[in-house]
């Protein structure tokens, strides 16, 4: 490791004032779990380490409603829309996420990713911001906060602007985060219907692994149809990715044929992926996992639906 | 008096190893004490044409640069075996690399960022050579030659008896098989390769490292720095886990370098990277296994032919080919047996002792095979079992001796008892696709639909100790104070696995007085200590605790005799309980051990001191039977143990806790071999790219199935009190157990560690169109 300056600002102004100044030389760090690794492994090397840890407003967690959100087409009157999120804070630990009874409700998909993210031990320092920053393929957040529909607020000392998580991504380790710019927020729109959710993971061990494959998918349903079907990878190719064909495949398909459906899905997601052939795992059967994973995933989110259900009746 | 044999007392340094006071060679501090850091090869194979290390030399802080410039070393085998000729190819820094790793280079400077820095200012020309990766590449060409003139064969041995070409010719039965076993680390939780070295002012070196084998390193540093014994002095304080990678020198060398050229203390401590760069792992061994086998069971001719990968020198290659052979023999008797081994040398890093020695690897390919045997010749598994091994009277076939004492039977019964729907008492007919686990039905978590299930079961043999291959001497100094406690003095280094805690309680009952008077230093100290061949061969308890008796015994007597001066009794009216002397006829006055001591120190006749350096007259060999129980997921091909089961035979557990603790250990880490860890080199460069636990897959703790022990004690003629060993046996079927339940739940035969995923599912597919599905990540 190389000798660095380490930074600790209390205030986001002091932490924008630091990182202005010292440019390409210097490195925000939250939790670190993944950042000290790169430091001890040399793969960063830089001048000033900028923590996050002192600033106070960079946690926390749960229901806000948002103006501004509406950048789609099909909402350019100049009206801004209102909606409900579910908003995270950057610094929130893994560990706050999995013990939040309201992310199990409204992030089911989340709140599995983060019970089999690293170990206890990891998730007490290791942060969601940290989590997406980093831009690993294999990032287990990833693909939950994807079929949610994540946008991330980006701020810089002047500036806030915000974008969805999928065209956060470039490729392994890169983003489009700018120099002297931060994550500040994470937002997941809460739909009507409610979108259920649900991650699997598959990894040689149960705990302290990357997925060799992660699915997330997310849907919900009317009487008859599968709606609003989200589904995303993790480590199913350069970046986390959606699997948009995948999705077109059952969206608005009759529920009565879900079997064939999600295994249709399934091979569509595997071949619309770009896993690679790694010392970890080849290609093939990265493919294969994404083949019989997506049916996994859909199914389980199809018993939180009914067991929703369930419980309102 | 309670005996303390057989009682389940805490480790005596538990303690200070919980609450992390315990002090290892890492925390070791000494006024000037500068840290070492080693340049390694990023090459394969390479010569070292030049090497200027004139900037790292001049960097303010550095202290010392040594180089293979610097002169030569005598050549050294890193094992330092006494007593035996050995391949010694290595040199202290070489002047051709010939693994990604190898030691080119080193440096000693105030602290560790100016150590690395000085590293990268180190400027070694290479020229790069071909290089050969795996045994049939090494076999395949003459272009690598990683030693000059050995064809990249370090070693052959073979072994025969009887003829086995006529016992194939007249076996009902031939079975012919491949088995392929992978490297793997040992993982110990205090990484390998830790030491401290430091000549006095008279040139007398000092070295403290954590070690298994304090006098072997001794003698290697004598050897290698061409000093006399008597002046090098070698400490082993705690060590955290050995499981065989400290069998040798691993940084002391270089560290003794280092100290001589800077003229002041130095450190190496490898971090978990160099551990799994540059110490060593096990033996992956490719075997090609025939076996004549008859109807009813019994076993006609054997034959193995094991090529050994040693890596990059021959260490322990040599040694674990001739053994392997060993193992192969001892595992089932036959008339007709045939060996053959080869060490084969490839630029990987050199390969060393783990657990076992050559039995797990050769454990998995007889024991799958023998599964094989069993199944396809509708026979109970057991009872195969019960047939063919060596019991008692026999002369085992892996060290001549005869066996003193036999567990299987128990074994056996212990596992017809706990899988009785399986392996019922009377052999009959099971068919393992209608037969379902008994886990089964219990389990709420399994989803039949996507899972498969399976039962598989293996036997291992093992040894207590190294008779008659190795010198087995064990020594013991014990010494009465005048306080009545007594110091036991022991070349025996306790690394982690409760050998002193084990030892100290035979003394106690031999002695008669209590453990809590009795000391015994967690630190070996080859300058205090008399000599002991070291931890390996699960020798501890057998080796050392018969040296430990006999110098017990030899006390006691002395004791004894001194009492009974003073109390003007015949000897053999008194004994020692608690710390007292009493006469067993009642008419003599009682008197304390310590007014015994006091007396003998005040009265001329001088202190009371007895010692033992003595071999053990064995080896016991024992056995053990598991069972593994599998879930295989119909999707992902993964296999989950659901249950591990040991039941083993140590001829006495002196401390059932201790005893437990290696079994279980020993199925986890076994676990580990089955599904999980390998090491994996870029085939492109030799780089090992698992070198941290996120990429190595050590088993987790939520990895761990449940796990049951079950311990059977059949005593030992030989060993104190009846022990025989524990330490390594049980790890030896573990790999072949979980393989034959993967075989039982999906009727693939996995032939190649660790048990894949995706092997298995190309098993299940296969089985239907014959073809490759999923070639094997970065071949």
């Amino acid at each position: 490791m190389k000798v660095f300056t380490y930074l600790d600002p209390s205030s986001l102004a002091e932490m924008f004032s630091v990182l202005v100044a010292h440019g390409r030389e210097a490195r925000v760090i939250a939790g670190g779990t993944d950042l000290i690794i790169q430091l001890k492994q040399e793969r960063i090397s830089p001048k000033y380490l900028i923590s996050l840890a002192k600033i106070g407003d960079l946690g926390g967690m749960g229901p806000r409603v948002l103006t501004g959100l509406g950048r789609k087409p099909s909402n350019d009157h100049g009206q801004e829309t209102s909606v409900e999120c579910f908003s995270l804070g950057p610094l929130t630990t893994h560990r706050s996420i999995e013990r939040s009874a309201l992310v199990r409700e409204k992030i089911p998909a989340l709140g599995d990713a983060v019970d089999v993210l690293g170990s206890v031990q990891l998730r007490n320092i290791a942060t969601i911001g940290g989590n997406i920053c980093n831009a690993a393929p294999s990032a287990d957040t990833a693909a939950p906060l994807l079929v949610h529909d994540a946008v991330l607020r980006l701020q810089t000392r002047d500036s806030d602007r915000l974008l969805p998580l999928k065209e956060f991504y470039v490729g392994p380790g890169r983003s489009v985060l700018r120099e002297g710019e931060i994550l500040g927020e994470i937002l997941l729109p809460m739909g009507n219907p409610p979108l259920v959710s649900a991650y699997v993971k598959y990894s040689r061990r149960k705990a302290m692994d990357l997925p060799l494959i992660g699915v997330a998918v997310a849907y919900s349903m009317n009487e008859k149809m599968f709606q609003n079907v989200h589904i995303a990878l993790s480590s199913g190719g350069p970046t986390p990715m959606r699997a948009e064909k995948a999705e077109k495949s059952v969206e608005n398909e009759p529920v009565g044929d879900a079997d064939a459906l999600w295994a249709r899905a399934g091979e569509i997601a595997s071949a619309e992926a770009s896993p690679r052939t790694s010392l970890r795992c080849t290609e093939e059967y990265r493919r294969h996992l994404i083949k019989g994973l997506v049916p996994q995933a859909a199914s389980i989110v199809g018993a939180r639906i009914y067991h929703c259900q369930g419980d309102k009746q | 008096m309670t005996q303390m044999v057989g009682q389940r007392i805490p480790l005596i340094d538990g303690i200070e190893k919980v609450t992390g006071s315990a002090k290892f060679t890492g925390d070791l501090s000494l006024p000037g004490l500068l840290c070492g850091k080693v340049l390694r090869s990023p090459y394969p194979h390479a010569k070292v044409l030049n090497i200027d290390f004139a900037k790292a030399r001049d960097l303010p802080g550095v202290k010392a640069v040594v180089t293979a410039q610097d002169g030569d070393y005598p050549p050294y085998n890193a094992t330092g075996v006494p007593g035996k000729k050995l391949v010694e190819d290595q040199y202290i820094l070489p002047r051709k690399a010939r693994f990604v790793g190898d030691a080119i280079a080193a440096v000693a400077a105030v602290n560790w960022e100016t150590a690395e820095e000085a590293l990268g200012l180190i400027e070694v020309a290479y020229e790069p050579l071909p290089f050969a990766l795996d045994v049939p590449s090494a076999l395949a060409t003459d272009s690598v030659q990683i030693h000059e003139g050995t064809n990249n064969i370090a070693f052959t041995f073979t072994m025969a008896q009887g003829d086995v070409e006529q016992g194939f010719s007249a076996a009902d039965y031939v079975f012919t098989d491949t088995f392929q076993t992978s490297k793997v680390f040992q993982c110990s939780i205090e990484p390998c390769g830790v030491s401290v070295a430091f000549f006095d002012n008279v040139g007398k070196l000092t070295v403290w490292t954590s070690t298994q084998m304090p006098f072997v390193i001794r003698g290697l540093l004598a050897k290698t720095l061409q000093l006399p014994m008597s002046r090098v002095r070698v400490i082993k304080v705690n060590v955290g886990g050995g499981f065989g990678s400290r069998l040798g020198a691993t940084n002391e060398l270089i560290c003794a370098l280092l100290a001589r050229k800077a003229n002041r203390p130095v450190k190496i401590e490898y971090s978990r990277e160099e551990s799994f760069l540059a110490t060593e792992p096990r033996h992956p061994i490719e075997m090609h296994l025939k076996t004549g086998v008859n109807k009813d069971g019994t076993m006609v001719a054997r034959q193995l032919k094991a090529y050994v990968d040693t890596g990059a020198y021959a260490t322990h290659g040599p040694a674990i080919t001739a053994i392997a052979g060993r193992w192969f023999a001892g595992a089932y008797k036959c008339p007709h047996i045939k060996y053959e081994g080869i060490t084969v040398y490839t630029n990987t890093v050199p390969a060393g002792g783990f657990r076992g020695y050559g039995n797990p690897q050769v454990a998995f390919a007889v024991e799958s095979q023998v599964d094989r045997i069993t199944r396809e010749l509708g026979l109970d598994p057991l009872d195969f079992r019960l047939k063919n091994h060596y019991c008692r009277g026999d002369v085992w076939g892996f060290t001549g001796y005869k066996v003193e004492s036999c567990g299987l039977a128990a074994c056996v019964n212990h596992v017809r008892q706990r899988f009785s729907s399986r392996w019922p008492t009377s052999c009959g007919d099971i068919s393992p696709a209608t037969e379902e686990a008994e886990f089964v039905r219990s389990s709420q978590k399994s989803s039949p639909a996507l899972k498969k299930v399976g039962v598989g079961m293996a036997m291992a043999m093992h040894v207590s100790g190294g008779r008659p291959f190795l010198n087995e001497l064990s020594s013991v100094i014990e010494k009465l104070n005048e306080d009545g406690t007594v110091n036991l003095c022991l070349g025996c280094a306790d690394i982690g696995q409760g050998s002193s805690t084990t030892l100290l309680q035979i003394a106690a009952d031999v002695l008669g007085i209590e453990i809590k008077d009795i000391r015994l230093s967690s630190e070996t100290d080859t300058d205090r200590d008399p000599y002991d061949a070291g931890t390996h061969a699960s020798r501890q308890i057998y080796s050392g605790g018969f040296a430990v008796k006999v110098a017990s015994t030899e006390l006691r007597g002395k004791i004894l005799l001194m009492a009974a001066k003073m109390l003007d009794v015949p000897v053999e009216r008194l004994a020692i309980r608690r710390g007292t002397v009493f006469d067993l006829a009642g008419d003599a006055r009682s008197i304390s051990v310590a007014e015994v001591a006091r007396a003998a120190h005040m009265t001329g006749e001088g202190q009371i001191i007895a010692t033992a350096s003595v071999e053990p007259p064995g080896c016991p060999p024992v056995v053990g039977l598991q069972v593994a129980e599998v879930e295989v997921d119909d999707v992902t091909g993964s296999v989950r143990v659901v249950n591990l089961f040991g039941v083993h035979d140590v001829g006495k557990a002196v401390n059932p806790t201790i005893v437990e603790g290696q079994i279980e250990g020993s199925l986890l880490q076994g676990l580990g071999y089955a599904l999980l860890e390998e090491s994996i080199v870029d085939i492109n460069n030799g780089k090992p790219f698992n070198i941290s636990f996120l990429d190595y897959k050590l088993p987790t703790i939520m990895d761990l199935p449940k796990i049951e022990v079950a311990i059977v004690e059949v005593p030992s003629e030989t060993g104190a009190f009846g022990v025989k060993s524990v330490g390594e046996g049980a790890i030896v079927p573990t790999a072949a157990a979980i393989a034959n339940a993967v075989y039982d739940a999906t009727g693939v035969r996995i032939t190649k560690l660790p048990i894949k995923p995706e092997e298995v599912l190309q098993g299940l597919q296969a089985s239907a169109e014959n073809q490759v599905i999923f070639p094997r990540a970065g071949v």
